[in-house]
Protein backbone atom coordinates (compact mmCIF):
# COMPACT_ATOMS: atom_id res chain seq x y z
CA UNK A 1 0.00 0.00 0.00
CA UNK A 2 1.37 3.39 -0.95
CA UNK A 3 1.34 5.63 2.04
CA UNK A 4 1.88 9.31 2.39
CA UNK A 5 5.20 8.71 4.09
CA UNK A 6 6.79 7.07 1.04
CA UNK A 7 6.46 10.25 -0.98
CA UNK A 8 9.64 12.33 -1.12
CA UNK A 9 9.06 15.64 0.65
CA UNK A 10 10.48 17.58 -2.31
CA UNK A 11 7.92 16.12 -4.70
CA UNK A 12 7.50 18.18 -7.86
CA UNK A 13 4.60 20.56 -8.27
CA UNK A 14 1.28 18.82 -8.82
CA UNK A 15 0.64 20.79 -11.96
CA UNK A 16 2.61 18.34 -14.09
CA UNK A 17 0.52 15.40 -12.94
CA UNK A 18 -1.03 13.44 -15.77
CA UNK A 19 -4.26 12.39 -14.12
CA UNK A 20 -5.67 15.51 -12.48
CA UNK A 21 -7.92 17.68 -14.64
CA UNK A 22 -7.77 21.46 -14.25
CA UNK A 23 -10.91 23.46 -13.50
CA UNK A 24 -11.45 26.96 -14.81
CA UNK A 25 -14.45 28.97 -13.66
CA UNK A 26 -15.06 32.46 -14.99
CA UNK A 27 -17.70 35.00 -14.03
CA UNK A 28 -20.01 32.37 -12.57
CA UNK A 29 -23.42 33.61 -11.44
CA UNK A 30 -26.22 31.56 -9.90
CA UNK A 31 -29.38 32.94 -8.34
CA UNK A 32 -32.28 31.15 -6.66
CA UNK A 33 -35.55 33.06 -7.05
CA UNK A 34 -33.64 36.22 -7.86
CA UNK A 35 -31.31 35.96 -4.83
CA UNK A 36 -27.70 35.64 -5.96
CA UNK A 37 -26.00 32.62 -4.38
CA UNK A 38 -22.89 32.67 -6.54
CA UNK A 39 -21.91 36.16 -7.63
CA UNK A 40 -19.37 36.65 -10.45
CA UNK A 41 -17.05 33.97 -9.13
CA UNK A 42 -13.68 33.22 -10.70
CA UNK A 43 -11.63 30.21 -9.71
CA UNK A 44 -8.76 28.41 -11.40
CA UNK A 45 -7.63 25.07 -9.99
CA UNK A 46 -4.48 23.41 -11.31
CA UNK A 47 -4.69 19.77 -12.29
CA UNK A 48 -3.80 17.39 -9.47
CA UNK A 49 -4.05 19.93 -6.63
CA UNK A 50 -6.21 19.62 -3.55
CA UNK A 51 -8.11 22.83 -2.87
CA UNK A 52 -10.44 23.40 0.06
CA UNK A 53 -13.33 25.81 0.05
CA UNK A 54 -14.33 27.17 3.45
CA UNK A 55 -16.97 29.64 4.49
CA UNK A 56 -20.01 30.13 6.67
CA UNK A 57 -23.22 28.27 6.01
CA UNK A 58 -25.04 29.83 3.10
CA UNK A 59 -21.94 31.36 1.51
CA UNK A 60 -22.55 29.38 -1.66
CA UNK A 61 -19.79 26.79 -1.36
CA UNK A 62 -22.05 23.74 -1.79
CA UNK A 63 -23.88 25.42 -4.66
CA UNK A 64 -20.54 26.00 -6.34
CA UNK A 65 -19.74 22.29 -6.11
CA UNK A 66 -23.18 21.31 -7.38
CA UNK A 67 -22.74 23.67 -10.32
CA UNK A 68 -19.37 22.12 -11.15
CA UNK A 69 -20.83 18.59 -11.23
CA UNK A 70 -23.85 19.78 -13.21
CA UNK A 71 -26.62 19.70 -10.60
CA UNK A 72 -27.20 23.45 -10.80
CA UNK A 73 -27.46 25.46 -13.99
CA UNK A 74 -25.57 28.75 -13.87
CA UNK A 75 -27.25 31.87 -15.23
CA UNK A 76 -23.95 33.49 -16.10
CA UNK A 77 -20.31 32.61 -16.65
CA UNK A 78 -18.55 29.45 -17.65
CA UNK A 79 -17.13 26.29 -16.09
CA UNK A 80 -14.44 24.50 -18.09
CA UNK A 81 -13.82 20.89 -17.18
CA UNK A 82 -14.22 17.34 -18.43
CA UNK A 83 -17.41 16.33 -16.60
CA UNK A 84 -17.19 12.73 -17.80
CA UNK A 85 -14.28 12.14 -15.50
CA UNK A 86 -15.66 14.10 -12.54
CA UNK A 87 -17.19 12.53 -9.44
CA UNK A 88 -18.72 13.85 -6.24
CA UNK A 89 -18.90 12.56 -2.67
CA UNK A 90 -21.91 14.00 -0.88
CA UNK A 91 -22.26 14.78 2.80
CA UNK A 92 -24.57 11.77 3.16
CA UNK A 93 -23.22 8.51 1.71
CA UNK A 94 -26.27 8.12 -0.59
CA UNK A 95 -25.74 4.39 -1.00
CA UNK A 96 -28.57 2.37 -2.51
CA UNK A 97 -29.81 0.34 0.47
CA UNK A 98 -31.17 -2.48 -1.73
CA UNK A 99 -27.77 -3.31 -3.23
CA UNK A 100 -24.89 -4.82 -1.34
CA UNK A 101 -21.71 -2.84 -0.79
CA UNK A 102 -19.85 -4.22 -3.80
CA UNK A 103 -22.73 -3.48 -6.19
CA UNK A 104 -22.93 0.04 -4.80
CA UNK A 105 -19.25 0.60 -5.52
CA UNK A 106 -19.60 -0.89 -9.01
CA UNK A 107 -22.29 1.72 -9.78
CA UNK A 108 -19.45 4.23 -10.03
CA UNK A 109 -17.96 2.29 -12.94
CA UNK A 110 -21.19 1.49 -14.74
CA UNK A 111 -20.71 0.66 -18.37
CA UNK A 112 -17.15 -0.56 -17.93
CA UNK A 113 -16.59 -4.23 -18.66
CA UNK A 114 -14.46 -4.80 -15.58
CA UNK A 115 -16.70 -2.86 -13.19
CA UNK A 116 -16.91 -5.72 -10.68
CA UNK A 117 -13.16 -6.29 -10.56
CA UNK A 118 -12.48 -2.61 -10.21
CA UNK A 119 -15.10 -2.35 -7.48
CA UNK A 120 -13.47 -5.15 -5.50
CA UNK A 121 -10.08 -3.54 -5.94
CA UNK A 122 -11.30 -0.12 -4.84
CA UNK A 123 -13.14 -1.61 -1.89
CA UNK A 124 -9.83 -3.11 -0.78
CA UNK A 125 -8.24 0.33 -1.12
CA UNK A 126 -10.66 1.77 1.43
CA UNK A 127 -10.19 -1.28 3.64
CA UNK A 128 -13.66 -2.79 3.37
CA UNK A 129 -13.09 -5.98 1.35
CA UNK A 130 -14.74 -8.05 4.07
CA UNK A 131 -17.95 -6.02 3.75
CA UNK A 132 -18.40 -6.61 0.00
CA UNK A 133 -21.59 -8.64 0.45
CA UNK A 134 -23.04 -6.68 3.38
CA UNK A 135 -26.09 -4.43 3.14
CA UNK A 136 -25.32 -0.72 3.60
CA UNK A 137 -27.76 -0.62 6.53
CA UNK A 138 -25.39 -2.89 8.46
CA UNK A 139 -22.42 -0.52 8.24
CA UNK A 140 -21.36 2.28 10.57
CA UNK A 141 -21.52 5.89 9.39
CA UNK A 142 -17.78 5.97 8.75
CA UNK A 143 -17.85 2.72 6.80
CA UNK A 144 -20.73 3.97 4.65
CA UNK A 145 -18.80 7.10 3.79
CA UNK A 146 -15.79 4.96 2.86
CA UNK A 147 -18.02 2.96 0.51
CA UNK A 148 -19.20 6.25 -1.00
CA UNK A 149 -15.56 7.24 -1.46
CA UNK A 150 -14.83 3.91 -3.15
CA UNK A 151 -17.82 4.44 -5.47
CA UNK A 152 -16.41 7.85 -6.43
CA UNK A 153 -12.91 6.45 -6.98
CA UNK A 154 -13.78 3.32 -8.92
CA UNK A 155 -13.95 5.06 -12.30
CA UNK A 156 -10.53 6.72 -11.70
CA UNK A 157 -11.89 10.27 -11.84
CA UNK A 158 -9.69 13.16 -12.88
CA UNK A 159 -11.67 15.53 -10.68
CA UNK A 160 -13.18 14.61 -7.35
CA UNK A 161 -15.54 16.92 -5.49
CA UNK A 162 -16.19 16.51 -1.78
CA UNK A 163 -19.25 18.24 -0.36
CA UNK A 164 -18.58 18.19 3.40
CA UNK A 165 -18.11 14.43 3.28
CA UNK A 166 -16.94 14.18 6.89
CA UNK A 167 -19.45 16.56 8.43
CA UNK A 168 -21.56 13.84 10.01
CA UNK A 169 -18.73 11.71 11.40
CA UNK A 170 -17.31 11.57 14.92
CA UNK A 171 -13.89 13.12 15.58
CA UNK A 172 -11.79 9.94 15.37
CA UNK A 173 -13.52 8.58 12.27
CA UNK A 174 -13.04 12.01 10.75
CA UNK A 175 -9.30 11.89 11.20
CA UNK A 176 -9.15 8.37 9.74
CA UNK A 177 -11.16 9.51 6.74
CA UNK A 178 -8.94 12.57 6.28
CA UNK A 179 -5.91 10.28 6.16
CA UNK A 180 -7.66 8.00 3.70
CA UNK A 181 -8.61 10.87 1.42
CA UNK A 182 -5.06 12.21 1.47
CA UNK A 183 -3.71 8.73 0.79
CA UNK A 184 -5.89 8.02 -2.24
CA UNK A 185 -5.30 11.54 -3.54
CA UNK A 186 -1.54 11.03 -3.23
CA UNK A 187 -1.83 7.75 -5.06
CA UNK A 188 -4.17 8.75 -7.89
CA UNK A 189 -3.40 12.45 -8.22
CA UNK A 190 -6.86 13.54 -9.23
CA UNK A 191 -7.78 17.18 -8.78
CA UNK A 192 -9.76 17.54 -5.55
CA UNK A 193 -12.14 20.24 -4.39
CA UNK A 194 -13.12 19.88 -0.77
CA UNK A 195 -15.96 21.91 0.70
CA UNK A 196 -15.74 21.91 4.49
CA UNK A 197 -16.81 23.75 7.63
CA UNK A 198 -13.70 22.59 9.39
CA UNK A 199 -10.78 24.96 8.91
CA UNK A 200 -8.27 22.61 10.56
CA UNK A 201 -9.31 19.87 8.14
CA UNK A 202 -8.90 22.26 5.21
CA UNK A 203 -5.44 23.35 6.33
CA UNK A 204 -4.34 19.80 7.08
CA UNK A 205 -5.28 18.41 3.65
CA UNK A 206 -5.03 21.20 1.11
CA UNK A 207 -2.55 22.86 -1.18
CA UNK A 208 -4.76 25.94 -1.10
CA UNK A 209 -7.60 27.11 1.10
CA UNK A 210 -10.12 29.32 -0.61
CA UNK A 211 -12.56 31.30 1.52
CA UNK A 212 -16.00 32.18 0.19
CA UNK A 213 -18.37 34.85 1.40
CA UNK A 214 -21.67 35.93 -0.12
CA UNK A 215 -21.09 33.96 -3.29
CA UNK A 216 -17.60 35.27 -3.99
CA UNK A 217 -14.08 34.14 -3.27
CA UNK A 218 -12.64 36.56 -0.75
CA UNK A 219 -9.31 35.00 0.10
CA UNK A 220 -6.96 32.40 -1.25
CA UNK A 221 -4.27 31.00 1.05
CA UNK A 222 -1.61 28.59 -0.20
CA UNK A 223 -0.56 25.95 2.36
CA UNK A 224 3.05 25.12 1.64
CA UNK A 225 3.80 22.94 4.67
CA UNK A 226 5.39 19.75 3.28
CA UNK A 227 3.52 16.44 3.52
CA UNK A 228 3.09 14.25 5.45
CA UNK A 229 1.59 16.77 7.83
CA UNK A 230 1.09 16.25 11.52
CA UNK A 231 -1.95 17.21 13.55
CA UNK A 232 -0.79 19.99 15.86
CA UNK A 233 1.99 21.23 13.57
CA UNK A 234 2.62 24.85 14.69
CA UNK A 235 2.85 26.17 11.14
CA UNK A 236 -0.53 24.63 10.27
CA UNK A 237 -1.98 25.92 13.52
CA UNK A 238 -0.90 29.47 12.60
CA UNK A 239 -2.54 29.15 9.18
CA UNK A 240 -5.68 27.78 10.75
CA UNK A 241 -5.79 30.67 13.20
CA UNK A 242 -5.42 33.23 10.42
CA UNK A 243 -8.18 31.75 8.29
CA UNK A 244 -10.51 31.36 11.27
CA UNK A 245 -9.86 35.00 12.13
CA UNK A 246 -10.76 36.08 8.61
CA UNK A 247 -13.96 34.09 8.82
CA UNK A 248 -14.89 35.71 12.13
CA UNK A 249 -14.03 39.24 10.96
CA UNK A 250 -15.97 38.68 7.78
CA UNK A 251 -18.93 37.74 9.89
CA UNK A 252 -18.56 40.85 12.10
CA UNK A 253 -18.55 43.01 9.01
CA UNK A 254 -21.68 41.31 7.79
CA UNK A 255 -23.34 41.80 11.19
CA UNK A 256 -22.33 45.45 11.55
CA UNK A 257 -21.99 46.95 8.08
CA UNK A 258 -20.04 50.21 8.32
CA UNK B 1 -31.20 -0.67 64.16
CA UNK B 2 -28.42 -0.67 61.68
CA UNK B 3 -27.99 -4.35 62.44
CA UNK B 4 -31.26 -5.22 60.65
CA UNK B 5 -29.85 -4.04 57.39
CA UNK B 6 -26.87 -6.36 57.75
CA UNK B 7 -28.80 -9.36 59.11
CA UNK B 8 -30.45 -11.35 56.37
CA UNK B 9 -32.29 -13.44 58.99
CA UNK B 10 -35.44 -11.27 59.42
CA UNK B 11 -37.75 -13.16 57.04
CA UNK B 12 -40.46 -10.60 56.37
CA UNK B 13 -38.08 -7.79 55.54
CA UNK B 14 -35.54 -9.88 53.64
CA UNK B 15 -35.20 -8.11 50.30
CA UNK B 16 -33.68 -11.19 48.68
CA UNK B 17 -36.72 -13.33 49.43
CA UNK B 18 -39.00 -10.62 48.01
CA UNK B 19 -36.90 -10.44 44.88
CA UNK B 20 -36.94 -14.22 44.50
CA UNK B 21 -40.73 -14.36 44.76
CA UNK B 22 -41.06 -11.60 42.18
CA UNK B 23 -38.69 -13.47 39.89
CA UNK B 24 -40.74 -16.68 40.25
CA UNK B 25 -43.89 -14.80 39.36
CA UNK B 26 -42.15 -13.36 36.33
CA UNK B 27 -41.07 -16.81 35.17
CA UNK B 28 -44.64 -18.10 35.51
CA UNK B 29 -45.97 -15.15 33.52
CA UNK B 30 -43.42 -15.50 30.79
CA UNK B 31 -44.11 -19.20 30.33
CA UNK B 32 -47.53 -18.22 28.98
CA UNK B 33 -45.99 -15.38 27.02
CA UNK B 34 -43.25 -17.51 25.50
CA UNK B 35 -44.94 -20.77 24.62
CA UNK B 36 -45.63 -21.39 20.97
CA UNK B 37 -48.91 -23.09 21.90
CA UNK B 38 -50.37 -20.05 23.66
CA UNK B 39 -52.03 -18.57 20.54
CA UNK B 40 -53.71 -21.92 19.84
CA UNK B 41 -55.21 -22.18 23.32
CA UNK B 42 -58.33 -20.10 22.71
CA UNK B 43 -59.23 -21.65 19.33
CA UNK B 44 -58.80 -25.11 20.86
CA UNK B 45 -61.12 -24.29 23.76
CA UNK B 46 -63.73 -22.78 21.41
CA UNK B 47 -63.54 -25.76 19.07
CA UNK B 48 -63.87 -28.27 21.89
CA UNK B 49 -66.79 -26.32 23.37
CA UNK B 50 -68.48 -26.22 19.98
CA UNK B 51 -68.03 -29.94 19.43
CA UNK B 52 -69.28 -30.66 22.97
CA UNK B 53 -72.31 -28.43 22.39
CA UNK B 54 -73.15 -30.31 19.19
CA UNK B 55 -72.70 -33.75 20.70
CA UNK B 56 -74.90 -32.94 23.70
CA UNK B 57 -77.54 -31.35 21.47
CA UNK B 58 -77.26 -27.86 22.96
CA UNK B 59 -76.40 -26.60 19.45
CA UNK B 60 -78.92 -27.97 16.90
CA UNK B 61 -77.21 -29.28 13.77
CA UNK B 62 -79.48 -27.17 11.50
CA UNK B 63 -78.18 -23.97 13.11
CA UNK B 64 -74.57 -24.95 13.75
CA UNK B 65 -73.36 -28.40 12.75
CA UNK B 66 -70.43 -29.82 14.69
CA UNK B 67 -66.84 -29.18 13.59
CA UNK B 68 -66.60 -32.86 12.79
CA UNK B 69 -69.59 -32.55 10.46
CA UNK B 70 -68.03 -29.56 8.67
CA UNK B 71 -64.83 -31.53 8.24
CA UNK B 72 -66.83 -34.47 6.96
CA UNK B 73 -68.60 -32.26 4.40
CA UNK B 74 -65.24 -30.89 3.30
CA UNK B 75 -63.90 -34.39 2.81
CA UNK B 76 -66.95 -35.49 0.83
CA UNK B 77 -66.84 -32.46 -1.48
CA UNK B 78 -63.12 -32.87 -2.00
CA UNK B 79 -63.52 -36.53 -2.93
CA UNK B 80 -66.28 -35.94 -5.45
CA UNK B 81 -64.30 -33.04 -6.96
CA UNK B 82 -66.85 -30.29 -6.24
CA UNK B 83 -64.65 -28.30 -3.88
CA UNK B 84 -61.39 -28.43 -5.91
CA UNK B 85 -63.16 -27.49 -9.14
CA UNK B 86 -65.00 -24.54 -7.61
CA UNK B 87 -61.90 -23.49 -5.69
CA UNK B 88 -59.89 -23.28 -8.90
CA UNK B 89 -62.67 -21.30 -10.59
CA UNK B 90 -62.84 -18.82 -7.70
CA UNK B 91 -59.08 -18.44 -7.47
CA UNK B 92 -58.90 -17.90 -11.23
CA UNK B 93 -61.47 -15.09 -11.05
CA UNK B 94 -59.62 -13.45 -8.17
CA UNK B 95 -56.32 -13.68 -10.00
CA UNK B 96 -57.75 -12.32 -13.26
CA UNK B 97 -59.21 -9.32 -11.42
CA UNK B 98 -55.96 -8.75 -9.55
CA UNK B 99 -53.89 -8.85 -12.72
CA UNK B 100 -56.16 -6.46 -14.62
CA UNK B 101 -56.82 -3.97 -11.82
CA UNK B 102 -53.43 -4.33 -10.16
CA UNK B 103 -51.41 -3.80 -13.33
CA UNK B 104 -53.46 -0.75 -14.18
CA UNK B 105 -53.04 0.65 -10.67
CA UNK B 106 -49.30 0.03 -10.73
CA UNK B 107 -48.77 1.63 -14.14
CA UNK B 108 -50.98 4.65 -13.50
CA UNK B 109 -49.47 5.11 -10.03
CA UNK B 110 -45.99 5.22 -11.54
CA UNK B 111 -47.15 7.43 -14.40
CA UNK B 112 -48.80 10.06 -12.23
CA UNK B 113 -45.88 10.05 -9.79
CA UNK B 114 -43.26 10.54 -12.50
CA UNK B 115 -45.09 13.00 -14.74
CA UNK B 116 -46.65 16.17 -13.36
CA UNK B 117 -48.71 16.54 -16.52
CA UNK B 118 -50.18 13.06 -16.22
CA UNK B 119 -50.88 13.70 -12.55
CA UNK B 120 -52.89 16.84 -13.28
CA UNK B 121 -54.69 15.07 -16.08
CA UNK B 122 -55.64 11.85 -14.28
CA UNK B 123 -55.33 12.06 -10.53
CA UNK B 124 -58.38 14.26 -9.74
CA UNK B 125 -60.63 11.95 -11.74
CA UNK B 126 -59.15 8.80 -10.21
CA UNK B 127 -59.60 10.26 -6.71
CA UNK B 128 -63.22 11.07 -7.53
CA UNK B 129 -63.84 7.51 -8.69
CA UNK B 130 -62.15 6.23 -5.55
CA UNK B 131 -64.85 7.73 -3.39
CA UNK B 132 -67.44 5.52 -5.12
CA UNK B 133 -67.79 2.28 -3.13
CA UNK B 134 -67.06 -0.55 -5.58
CA UNK B 135 -70.22 -2.44 -4.62
CA UNK B 136 -72.36 0.55 -5.57
CA UNK B 137 -71.42 -0.32 -9.14
CA UNK B 138 -72.92 -3.81 -9.00
CA UNK B 139 -76.30 -2.97 -10.58
CA UNK B 140 -74.54 -1.08 -13.37
CA UNK B 141 -72.04 -3.88 -13.94
CA UNK B 142 -74.80 -6.47 -14.11
CA UNK B 143 -76.76 -4.27 -16.52
CA UNK B 144 -73.77 -3.81 -18.81
CA UNK B 145 -71.96 -7.11 -18.51
CA UNK B 146 -74.58 -9.50 -17.20
CA UNK B 147 -73.42 -12.00 -14.61
CA UNK B 148 -70.61 -13.46 -16.68
CA UNK B 149 -66.97 -13.78 -15.77
CA UNK B 150 -66.33 -10.30 -17.18
CA UNK B 151 -68.56 -8.72 -14.56
CA UNK B 152 -66.67 -10.41 -11.72
CA UNK B 153 -63.28 -9.47 -13.11
CA UNK B 154 -64.40 -5.84 -13.44
CA UNK B 155 -65.68 -5.74 -9.85
CA UNK B 156 -62.53 -7.33 -8.45
CA UNK B 157 -60.27 -5.26 -10.70
CA UNK B 158 -62.02 -2.05 -9.65
CA UNK B 159 -61.54 -2.96 -5.98
CA UNK B 160 -57.81 -3.77 -6.20
CA UNK B 161 -56.97 -0.85 -8.48
CA UNK B 162 -57.15 1.90 -5.85
CA UNK B 163 -54.90 0.57 -3.09
CA UNK B 164 -52.23 -0.29 -5.65
CA UNK B 165 -52.59 3.04 -7.43
CA UNK B 166 -52.33 5.13 -4.27
CA UNK B 167 -49.51 3.20 -2.63
CA UNK B 168 -47.47 3.02 -5.83
CA UNK B 169 -47.91 6.75 -6.31
CA UNK B 170 -46.79 7.55 -2.77
CA UNK B 171 -43.94 5.05 -2.96
CA UNK B 172 -42.51 6.59 -6.12
CA UNK B 173 -43.01 10.18 -4.96
CA UNK B 174 -41.35 9.34 -1.64
CA UNK B 175 -38.14 7.94 -3.12
CA UNK B 176 -35.15 9.76 -1.59
CA UNK B 177 -34.32 12.68 -3.92
CA UNK B 178 -30.69 12.43 -2.86
CA UNK B 179 -30.43 8.92 -4.30
CA UNK B 180 -31.97 10.02 -7.60
CA UNK B 181 -29.54 12.93 -7.74
CA UNK B 182 -26.65 10.56 -7.04
CA UNK B 183 -27.84 8.28 -9.85
CA UNK B 184 -27.93 11.20 -12.26
CA UNK B 185 -24.42 12.47 -11.50
CA UNK B 186 -23.14 8.91 -11.66
CA UNK B 187 -24.37 8.69 -15.21
CA UNK B 188 -27.56 6.62 -14.98
CA UNK B 189 -30.01 7.05 -17.84
CA UNK B 190 -33.76 7.25 -17.32
CA UNK B 191 -34.26 3.52 -17.58
CA UNK B 192 -31.43 2.69 -15.16
CA UNK B 193 -32.67 5.33 -12.73
CA UNK B 194 -36.09 3.75 -12.80
CA UNK B 195 -34.96 0.14 -12.46
CA UNK B 196 -32.22 0.63 -9.93
CA UNK B 197 -33.44 3.51 -7.78
CA UNK B 198 -37.09 4.46 -8.21
CA UNK B 199 -38.69 1.04 -8.38
CA UNK B 200 -36.72 -0.56 -5.51
CA UNK B 201 -37.25 2.59 -3.46
CA UNK B 202 -41.01 2.44 -4.00
CA UNK B 203 -41.25 -1.30 -3.45
CA UNK B 204 -41.99 -1.30 0.31
CA UNK B 205 -44.97 0.96 -0.32
CA UNK B 206 -46.11 -1.02 -3.37
CA UNK B 207 -46.12 -4.21 -1.29
CA UNK B 208 -48.27 -2.53 1.35
CA UNK B 209 -50.67 -1.65 -1.46
CA UNK B 210 -50.61 -5.25 -2.64
CA UNK B 211 -51.57 -6.55 0.78
CA UNK B 212 -54.51 -4.16 0.96
CA UNK B 213 -55.45 -5.12 -2.58
CA UNK B 214 -55.44 -8.85 -1.78
CA UNK B 215 -57.82 -8.30 1.13
CA UNK B 216 -60.20 -6.35 -1.09
CA UNK B 217 -59.79 -8.92 -3.87
CA UNK B 218 -61.26 -11.72 -1.74
CA UNK B 219 -63.96 -9.42 -0.45
CA UNK B 220 -65.02 -8.46 -3.97
CA UNK B 221 -64.88 -12.10 -5.07
CA UNK B 222 -67.21 -13.19 -2.27
CA UNK B 223 -69.67 -10.42 -3.03
CA UNK B 224 -69.58 -11.15 -6.76
CA UNK B 225 -70.07 -14.87 -6.26
CA UNK B 226 -72.79 -14.49 -3.69
CA UNK B 227 -74.84 -12.13 -5.84
CA UNK B 228 -74.71 -14.04 -9.07
CA UNK B 229 -72.68 -17.06 -10.12
CA UNK B 230 -73.17 -20.57 -11.40
CA UNK B 231 -69.80 -21.85 -10.23
CA UNK B 232 -67.19 -21.09 -7.60
CA UNK B 233 -67.00 -21.25 -3.82
CA UNK B 234 -69.69 -18.58 -3.44
CA UNK B 235 -72.00 -20.54 -5.69
CA UNK B 236 -71.47 -23.59 -3.46
CA UNK B 237 -72.50 -21.51 -0.46
CA UNK B 238 -75.63 -20.26 -2.23
CA UNK B 239 -76.63 -23.75 -3.31
CA UNK B 240 -76.09 -25.01 0.22
CA UNK B 241 -78.34 -22.24 1.56
CA UNK B 242 -81.14 -23.35 -0.75
CA UNK B 243 -80.92 -26.84 0.68
CA UNK B 244 -80.20 -25.68 4.26
CA UNK B 245 -76.82 -27.47 4.27
CA UNK B 246 -75.28 -25.44 7.07
CA UNK B 247 -72.18 -27.65 7.14
CA UNK B 248 -71.31 -26.68 3.55
CA UNK B 249 -71.96 -23.00 4.23
CA UNK B 250 -69.57 -23.14 7.16
CA UNK B 251 -67.08 -24.97 4.97
CA UNK B 252 -67.12 -22.19 2.36
CA UNK B 253 -66.56 -19.63 5.12
CA UNK B 254 -63.50 -21.60 6.23
CA UNK B 255 -62.26 -21.89 2.64
CA UNK B 256 -62.55 -18.13 2.08
CA UNK B 257 -60.72 -17.53 5.33
CA UNK B 258 -57.96 -19.96 4.38
CA UNK B 259 -57.57 -18.32 0.96
CA UNK B 260 -57.17 -14.91 2.56
CA UNK B 261 -54.66 -16.22 5.06
CA UNK B 262 -52.72 -17.99 2.30
CA UNK B 263 -52.27 -14.89 0.13
CA UNK B 264 -51.40 -12.77 3.15
CA UNK B 265 -48.72 -15.24 4.24
CA UNK B 266 -47.36 -15.39 0.70
CA UNK B 267 -47.14 -11.60 0.46
CA UNK B 268 -45.39 -11.40 3.79
CA UNK B 269 -42.88 -14.00 2.64
CA UNK B 270 -42.35 -11.98 -0.54
CA UNK B 271 -41.81 -8.87 1.58
CA UNK B 272 -39.18 -10.60 3.67
CA UNK B 273 -37.42 -11.79 0.55
CA UNK B 274 -37.64 -8.60 -1.53
CA UNK B 275 -36.97 -6.20 1.34
CA UNK B 276 -34.24 -8.22 3.03
CA UNK B 277 -31.90 -5.26 2.65
CA UNK B 278 -34.13 -3.34 5.04
CA UNK B 279 -33.28 -4.03 8.70
CA UNK B 280 -37.01 -3.87 9.52
CA UNK B 281 -37.63 -6.99 7.41
CA UNK B 282 -34.40 -8.86 6.77
CA UNK B 283 -32.10 -10.89 8.95
CA UNK B 284 -28.80 -10.87 7.09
Amino acid sequence: MTTVATRPPEAPSHADSVSGAPVLIRGLGIAFDGNPVIDTLDLAVDGGTLVSIVGRSGCGKSTLLRAIIGLETPQRGSIDLDRDRARIVFQEPRLLPWFDVLTNVALGAEGLADAQDRAAETLALVGLSDKARAWPARLSGGQRQRVALARALVSRPRLLLFDEPLGALDALTRIEMQRLIEEVWTRHRFTALLVTHDVSEAVMLSDRVVRMDHGRIVSDTPITTPRPRRHGDPQLATMEGEILNQLLIGQQRADHPA
Amino acid sequence: MASIAFEPSGRAADPRAVAARAARRQIQASRLARSRWTPLLLPAVLLLGWQAGSVTGVLPATILPSPAAVLEAGWQLTRDGTLPVNLVISAGRALAGLIVGGTLGLLLGIGTAVSAGLRRLLDPTIQAFRSVPPFALIPLIILWLGIDEGAKVVLIGWSVFFPLYINTFHGVVGVDRGLVEMGRVYGMGRSALFRRIILPGALPSILVGLRFALGLMWLALIVAETIAANSGVGYMANQAREFSQTDIILLTVLVYGALGKLTDTATRAAERRLLRWNPAYGRK
